[in-house]
């Protein structure tokens, strides 16, 4: 278990922000975490859309089931969180 | 955006307003990294540099950095000191706190949140 702190950008809102994240945890866990943060205080929330995670910059969102530890993503990597 | 908290407010969430966690900031001008509504995928200016990720709010402070990295390199904002664990407790509050802002110091919506009071009729006319 290790902590890995993630730059996270969240689709519709015009900050990043820091996301602590722990290696064990999965990319879903990763995208609950962000939105548990930015909907609704910042964001709208979109019924029926799923939230996918992508290293910022690709095109290839991460399998929801990844951990994060086997994700390749370190320390203050951007990553985008977007519905889909 | 300003949707979002005239909603927070006008149901009484104010703690909706403040953030979580705190912005990513840029490696050289030490601002928040934000930018216009509205364009996604966001055009982040990053770099890495001896191994270490480097975000930036802009070009030319990408630039900046670039004309002397080892000047610049290495040094934390605020957001890498709170992500390597130098501010405590991590939190909201404690990276506050670290700034040396008392809840005194913070200050609230100048205005009481008068504004956000003009669109609850509105809201109810729509």
């Amino acid at each position: 278990m290790a902590l890995i702190p993630l730059a996270m950008m969240f689709e519709g809102d015009y900050a990043i922000y820091l996301l602590p994240v722990d290696s064990e945890q999965t990319i879903s866990d990763v995208a609950a975490l962000s939105a548990e943060w930015e909907i609704p205080a910042r964001v709208l929330p979109r019924p029926g859309a799923t939230l996918r995670v992508r290293r910022h910059g690709s095109e290839n969102a991460f399998p929801p089931q990844m951990k994060v530890g086997e994700s390749g993503l370190g320390f203050m990597d951007p990553i985008e969180v977007y519905f889909e | 955006m300003w949707d979002r908290y005239t909603d927070s407010i006008l149901s009484g969430r104010e703690e909706l307003t403040q953030p979580q966690t705190i912005p990513v900031m840029c490696s050289m001008c030490q601002l928040p990294i934000i930018h216009p509504p509205g364009t996604w995928p966001f055009p982040l200016q990053k770099l890495t540099y001896r191994g270490e990720n480097y975000l930036f709010c802009s070009e030319p402070c990408r630039w900046v950095f670039l004309e002397e990295p080892d000047r610049y390199a290495g040094v934390d904002s605020l957001d890498k000191r709170f992500a390597r664990g130098h501010i405590q407790p991590a939190s909201y509050e404690g990276a506050l706190a670290y700034m040396g802002l008392a809840p005194e110091d913070r200050g609230r919506d100048a205005t009481g949140y008068a504004w956000a009071e003009s669109f609850r009729e509105k809201r109810k006319t729509a």
